[in-house]
């Protein structure tokens, strides 16, 4: 039989893109498989956040959705699911996997550029401490964290008290102008250092895949505050530009509309079966998640009914005050991801620690806070309207030993998923917000009155350690993503990482898939 | 719990023609669903032959062969049949209509493996199980058991309702029709309601011989259940603009209540079987069996009240209260309007059932509106909200565009906490979760 390619990449998202550039620049033949679901045709809105919520009458159709997506789950869930244009991203997902989950929130996409078409674009990288369980070091990752960092485009500040912690080898666009909110904690922070790290707690700027200088055809960010509604001017990095961009390369062929739903070794080939076709090549890559590439694997395997372990980063969100500045108007402009960086040290002996980003709420809608405070609508209104300007928001990302998920191939196909978090973590929430909220009181921020709101199992969607690399015999991948009793099969997504730290874990995926791709691309 | 958050459902276009023109006996033809049955099936353009005591009412007499059959009696001939839905039974009466059940659909059965028959569909009942509280249950189960040799299709409908009164939905709606106190056992039992066109869609498309299905066993009912109380004040509210209060009784005393009507005469003989059924209801997995049709499960509640025009007008009464409340103004109609759309399409067509005063004077519901985010109010107010915000009106309402003073912000924060306390007590002794 002849082969279809020399290396066959299933999935498009971060992982696949990464895994297939140093196999193009090699000169490799590419080809990738993919569901490759896309934006409806909802037009992309100019202009910034606060002129369109100022001007436009139809403003609802961006915000809620001609079919009223923004409504349809009011539950705890993180605003980005409910964004009208990124609902294609999430689509059809669990249906296609079948998934049957328990007390877990299970996101995933099918469409072109998988979930970076709705990511937070947090771009650190992990370091020497972050991979302790894996089977390489950061040295090992160092070029490919320099070839992903400039092929994406990374905005931030490496000279900062975060710098090292994200990585000072990256190389680094300059950082986006922060907000009023956000500059103040920050020069309070630089003013107080000292009493902040006494408590273990670093800041700084954060890192985002998010231009602040034009890269391709991608423009600079303008601060316009859409970045959760959708950026126009494709600052943000999607995997599905470099789909776009790997389209144009000889030797890489992206087909569309191909739910994989087998792979198996014959020989020594491994045959990928969608609806309607079979193709065939000596190595193949699952990148297509890691709960896709996970069924995937145990599928080729005849792993059933046997429950495996599924990683994920807990994670809360606080809302904190800044009460000087009640009664400003909102900011005309900004941005609005993750705007600054920081970290809680367990302590001088726990290696413990767990990381986080501080957002300004510029892009939010009023109701969506409005709904959660414990007043009468009217008086919620009334209250935020004054208070919204004076409010910052963190989400907090504890390790991956917190979670203590399952993952399970049904006898009938059918993936199960049973979320459960470690005893002791809300108790580490609880110290954690106590830290957090001492901390920032240095800075001039309040924590508002409620808590820390736990986010639930699973609905962080940073989700790994399956096939866990250099796992030993059982279900495992060797150093390169390899499945171990598989040869030719790899995996380059989350699920090879044995363990997750409290980073989140997108840009360091990206550099492994880019380094098991470049040794893909080495052999003969 | 998710509210209803599953669309209401929409019947196939009625002229929707089936591909394949089949031809099929319905047995119970006359009876509640049976007359929906047939009703569907003749728009399809299937060849029907209705088997039972009775002819299906407000249907041509002219579009369908009726044979006279009764489960007790000699079974049909089946000649020519693709197709058997087997509706009848001897009954909820209380009794041994089980074993009537059993020998009777035997007989069928076996009339129609003779005749080639290819697809036999028996419709059960959720609470079809051995140790079923009811006999009539337990002879569904004996009824299933017996099935298995025949390679039948088995459906288990939760409670069937919507459509033109009849069965156990006919009888729940004369309960509601016109006592304001309506005394209830079990209001905490949870049901699972089908919508009857759903329920005839899924049974028509099983008995389409052309469609092989890959299992035997089919559960259908709203994914989400439904408390018995909760589905009784619904029905009220929907279906006849009624609040009704329940009294809730214990179950014995219930029992206890019939035993004595079955001797007065006159009074209403209300069949044991129909209380105990309500003891142990066990939840169905039910959207396998949607996806397995090819059908979206749905909120059947939402459908029969989307049969009742007046749930639109109640919800545009309800759009233009809290649109006007959470905003302090008078909104324009086509806000209010948008407010429908988005309920119907997030939310079902369940008009919220608010105090009568709140309409007129919308700023009341400052008294009304619940502690805390849970409930449907708190749900539709958190709908209206974001509608009211999403437009440049609600850009003044719901954000700082200008700045204010320190101090005088401060002071109306003040201000708005010091009112918001004072209605605090009144929103706890009045406040509406579920109305």
């Amino acid at each position: 039989m002849t082969v279809d390619a020399d290396v066959i990449v299933i999935g498009s998202g971060p992982a696949g893109v990464s895994v297939s550039w140093p196999l193009i620049e090699a000169g490799r033949k590419v080809l990738m498989l993919d569901q490759g679901l896309g934006p409806k045709d909802t037009p992309k809105t100019e202009g910034a956040f606060l002129d369109i919520r100022r001007q436009d009458e139809d403003q609802w159709r961006v915000f809620l959705g001609e079919d009223f997506h923004g409504l349809k789950d009011q539950g705890n869930v993180s605003p980005k699911l409910k964004v009208p244009a990124s609902a294609y991203t999430f689509e059809g997902f669990s249906e296609a996997y079948r998934l049957k989950t328990k007390s877990f929130m299970a996101v995933g996409s099918l469409a072109t550029g998988g979930l970076s078409n709705a990511w937070g674009a947090g771009a650190y990288a992990y370091d020497d401490r972050d991979l302790k369980g894996f089977p390489i070091s950061r040295a090992d990752l160092a070029a490919s964290f320099k070839a992903v960092g400039s092929r994406i485009g990374v905005s931030g500040e490496a000279a900062d008290d975060m710098g090292e912690f994200y990585g000072s080898d990256v190389p680094l666009q300059a950082p986006i102008p922060l907000h009023e909110n956000t500059q103040h904690l920050l020069q309070r922070y630089e003013a107080r250092r000292e009493k902040a790290q006494a408590l273990g707690f670093y800041l700084g700027r954060a890192r985002n895949a998010v231009l602040s200088a034009s890269l391709g055809n991608r423009r600079a960010c303008t601060e316009d505050d859409m970045c959760l509604w959708g950026c126009s001017k494709g600052s943000i990095y999607s995997a599905a530009q470099d789909v776009e961009a790997l389209g144009k390369r000889d030797g890489f062929t992206y087909r569309r509309g191909c739910f994989v739903q087998a792979v198996e070794r014959e020989g020594d080939e491994i045959v990928v079966r969608y609806e309607g076709g079979v193709v065939r090549a000596k190595t193949v890559v699952l990148a297509a998640g890691t709960i896709g590439s996970t069924k995937l694997a145990l599928q080729s395997l005849g792993h059933r009914d046997q429950p495996i372990k599924l990683v994920s980063n807990p994670a809360f969100a606080m809302a904190l005050c800044l009460p000087g500045r009640i009664g400003r108007a909102v900011a005309s402009k900004g941005f609005s991801l993750g705007q600054l960086g920081f970290r809680v040290e367990a302590g001088p002996d726990d290696p413990d620690y767990a990381h986080g980003v501080v957002f300004s709420g510029g892009s939010l809608l009023t109701s969506e806070i409005a709904r959660h405070l414990p007043l009468s609508r009217p008086a919620a209104i009334g209250f935020l309207r004054r208070v919204m300007p004076s409010l910052v928001f963190l989400n907090c990302f504890l390790p991956g030993d917190y979670s203590h998920h399952a993952v399970t191939l049904g006898s009938s196909g059918e993936l199960q998923i049973q979320g459960a978090y470690a005893s002791d973590f809300k108790d580490r929430v609880e110290t954690l917000r106590h830290k957090l909220t001492k901390g920032f009181r240095h800075l001039g921020a309040y924590a508002l009155p409620g808590g820390a709101r736990i986010s639930e199992p699973g609905s962080d969607i940073h989700y790994a350690g399956t096939f866990p690399m250099g796992g030993g015999s059982g279900l495992a991948t060797d150093a390169q993503g390899q499945v171990v009793g598989l040869p030719g099969l790899h995996i380059a997504d989350g699920a090879i990482f044995p363990q997750l730290a409290g980073k989140n874990p997108t840009f360091t995926i990206m550099a492994n898939a880019d380094r098991i791709g470049r040794n893909l691309a080495a052999r003969s | 719990m998710p509210l209803a958050d599953l669309p209401a459902y929409t019947p196939r276009m009625q002229d929707q023609e089936t591909p394949n023109p089949f031809c099929l006996a319905v047995t119970g033809g006359g009876g509640y669903i049976g007359r929906r049955l047939c009703r569907q099936a003749l728009a399809q353009g299937i060849e029907l032959t209705v088997l039972g005591r009775k002819r299906p009412e407000g249907i041509e007499e002219g579009a369908y062969q009726f044979v006279s059959y009764d489960l007790s009696g000699a079974a049909p001939d089946l000649t020519d049949m693709d197709a058997v839905v087997h509706l009848a039974s001897a009954g909820l009466s209380d009794g041994e209509g089980g074993e009537v059940d059993v020998t009777g659909t035997r007989a069928l059965a076996e009339a129609a493996h003779k005749a080639g028959v290819s697809r036999f569909v028996f419709v059960s009942s959720q609470s079809s199980r051995p140790d079923a509280p009811t006999s009539y249950g337990r002879g569904k189960f004996a009824v299933e058991t017996m099935l298995a040799e025949f390679d039948a299709l088995i459906v288990r409908p939760g409670l069937v309702c919507g459509g033109e009164e009849g069965g156990v939905y006919g009888k729940l709606c004369e309960m509601v029709r016109t006592a304001p106190i309506v005394p209830v056992t079990c209001a905490s039992t949870l049901l699972q309601p089908v919508h009857v066109d759903q329920l005839c869609e899924a049974l028509l498309r099983l008995a389409d011989p052309s469609v092989q299905p890959k299992q035997k066993m089919f559960y259908l009912g709203d994914p989400t259940p439904i408390s018995f109380g909760r589905l009784i004040k619904d029905l009220a509210w929907t279906r006849f603009g009624r609040r009704i209060r329940l009294v809730p009784l214990p179950i014995s005393f219930v029992l206890m209540g019939i035993a004595i009507a079955r001797v007065i005469p006159g009074l209403p003989n209300i069949p044991r079987e129909r209380v105990l059924g309500l003891t142990d209801i066990a939840i169905m997995d039910s959207p396998a069996s949607f996806e397995a049709l090819g059908m979206a499960p749905c909120d059947a509640i939402s459908a029969f009240a989307q049969e009742n025009p007046k749930n639109r007008r109640r919800l545009l009464r309800e759009g233009r209260a809290l649109l006007t409340y959470v905003t302090g103004r008078s909104v324009r109609e086509s806000l209010i309007r948008r407010y429908v759309r988005a309920v119907e399409a997030t939310r079902g067509s369940i008009p919220l059932n608010l105090p009568g005063i709140v309409y007129g004077w919308p700023g009341l519901m400052r008294i009304f509106e619940p502690i805390g985010g849970a409930g449907r109010v708190a749900d539709r107010l958190a709908i209206a909200m974001v509608i009211a915000e999403t437009t440049p009106e609600g850009a003044k309402d719901f954000c700082a565009l200008d700045q204010r003073s320190w101090l005088i912000s401060i002071f109306e924060l003040g201000v708005l906490l010091a009112v918001e306390a004072v209605f605090l007590p009144l929103r706890i002794l009045l406040g509406r979760r579920n109305p």
